[in-house]
């Protein structure tokens, strides 16, 4: 985290799982920080190091998610709540202890989501909200699966708005990310795990 | 006809007319104008989301939909009275297609959520982009993030140059308001609202006794719409320019929390929430000690933990209980049920 630079420090915000946590730059005046990782070049194309480094991240963020909701105790006392919280608490866990530690856990994460994107954006105190409405959209179209939910809404909406932004801009991306996210839901009503990959993690 | 669901509006409306008359003493008209249009606009959803069940994140939409209606037709039309009809029926006609498409399409509660917000932010992202030339309807070009100025404000029907502005702005926007209000209560004691509130309750137990939910659910939400949108209209006549920011994401969950903190279940609830908090909003606005947004989370949060059905119905459930240990042969009535903190 201390990616991000000298004079930094993270401000915990309390709020859903998915909302990311606002960094504040306590320093003024040293606003210039490059991307800690330096970039390298593959064929005829420069590539960004900082990037390269956050689509690492993300993928070992899910692998290590799914790993540990599939295989330990713990993921396992999570989903069993999640899916039937009455029962859980019949065979000893409580629902509400339960409902807190995953929510530390989002928490947690959310705020790795922020120092991990700090270097790449200006930030102002308000800079999360940006990002509000779009990972609300994209948990919700994702449906019931937690992993491969996420996978697949985030794998669509992303290539939705990459292809529309390289086709006619970044507005025009954006506009088709959000349509592509309503005709998805009207099409699949319980989001994409509601019909594929049924009942799987 | 429910007669008894409207024991209490002579009342409401009664007061609300000596709140007419006494605000002005206090505050200034042109607050007061857009107070009231605030109420306004909390009344759509406390309806649609207190009595039909139905939450909507996009609310703004439709504000901003009458909003930008009535901006654009009276620019072009030079007379207020059609842009004013207009900027209802607009909003009407999209929620009743945006309604039927959620509703037909079997939608339920979070992914309508989704649906709503995501057209509010289509219509945020698409407003801002319309500054180039090419963006004109008419004469009104739409303008992009500076959105449109210079339109016929609200005149007497009839009359283009009769203006109706500051003093009788504020009160034929609260007299407006209070007609909305007498409107909204004889629906909700009619058999459609009857039936609106019973699939709130229980939408699987209405189908079967044969009624269409979809359809009514859709009518529901179409009715909110259309007064988010006159609400919307007298804002643009209110502040003479219209902009995008109609359509933002503060502006629908403002409304959302206008609901919360009046109270789900009753009218009075949003329109008061809305009233209060807008003032504060204004009022905080005025200083630069504590910031605005950080006040207005606050209170969220301590009616939430505190009051979590809100305002005016906990208030209702006092004031009933004090009155009934003091009369112990008094009529028993139920407080109105919020909606499930799930729903």
């Amino acid at each position: 985290m201390s990616a991000a630079g000298v004079g930094t420090r993270l401000r915990p915000r309390s709020g859903r799982a998915g909302e990311p946590i606002f960094e504040v730059r306590e320093n003024w005046g040293d606003r210039r920080v490059s991307t800690p990782i330096a970039g390298f070049t593959l064929g005829g194309y420069q590539i960004n190091g900082y990037n390269f480094f956050i689509i690492i991240v993300s993928i070992l963020l899910l692998v290590a998610s799914y790993l540990v909701l599939r295989g330990t105790r713990l993921g396992l006392v999570a989903r069993g709540t999640m899916q039937s919280a009455d029962m859980a608490a019949a065979l000893g866990y409580s629902p509400d202890r339960v409902y807190m530690t995953t929510f530390f856990v989002g928490s947690a994460l959310a705020g790795l989501a922020g120092g991990v994107l700090a270097p790449l954006v200006g930030l102002v105190p308000t800079w999360g909200t940006l990002y509000i409405a779009k990972a609300f959209i994209t948990v919700i179209s994702g449906g019931a699966s937690i992993v491969l939910g996420l996978l697949s809404s985030a794998t669509v909406f992303g290539l939705v708005s990459q292809t529309f932004t390289f086709l006619s801009g970044p507005v025009i991306g954006e506009v088709a990310l959000l349509v592509a996210a309503i005709v998805l839901l009207r099409l699949l009503p319980q989001g994409i795990t509601g019909r594929f990959f049924k009942g799987r993690l | 006809m429910d007669r008894s669901a409207l024991r209490d509006a002579p009342w409401v409306v009664a007061a609300g007319i000596i709140v007419m008359f006494a605000a002005p003493l206090i505050l200034n008209f042109y607050t007061l104008t857009l107070l009231v249009i605030y109420g306004m606009l909390a009344l759509s959803l406390g309806l649609i989301w207190g009595f039909g069940g139905i939450l909507c994140f996009g609310q703004a939409a439709f504000y901003g939909l009458g909003a930008y209606a009535y901006a654009i037709s009276a620019a072009n039309i030079g007379e207020s009275t059609v842009p004013m009809l207009l900027a209802i029926a607009i909003p009407f006609v999209f929620a009743f297609l945006l309604g039927a498409m959620m509703f037909y399409g079997r939608l339920t509660d979070v992914y309508m959520g989704v649906i709503t917000l995501v057209v509010t932010l289509i219509f945020f992202r698409f407003m801002n982009t319309t500054a180039g030339p090419e963006y004109q309807i008419g004469q009104a070009r739409l303008g992009g993030y500076n959105g449109i100025p210079g339109y016929q404000t609200l005149n007497v029907p009839g009359d283009a140059s009769a203006y109706i502005w500051d003093e009788s702005l504020y009160y034929t926007c609260f007299v407006i308001l209070l007609v909305v209000y007498v409107l909204v209560r004889l629906l909700l004691a009619s058999p459609f609202g009857r039936i609106a509130v019973a699939i709130r309750e229980n939408e699987n137990r209405v189908e079967l006794m044969g009624y269409d939910a979809r359809l009514r659910k859709s009518v529901l939400f179409a009715i909110g719409g259309g007064i988010a949108g006159l609400a919307g209209a007298l804002y643009a006549s209110w502040a003479e320019i219209v902009t995008p920011g109609l359509f933002s994401l503060g502006q629908s969950a403002e409304i959302i929390i206008w609901c919360i903190v009046g109270g789900l279940g009753t009218l009075v609830g949003p329109v008061l929430g809305a009233a209060v908090l807008g003032y504060l909003k204004f009022a905080l606005g005025q200083q630069t000690a504590v910031d605005n947004v950080l006040v207005m989370g606050l209170i969220l949060v301590v009616v939430v933990l505190v009051l979590p059905r809100g305002v005016v119905p906990s208030l209702i459930s006092a004031f009933r209980h004090s009155s009934r240990r003091r009369e112990p042969g008094g009529r028993r009535r139920r407080g109105p049920r919020g909606v499930r903190a799930d729903g």
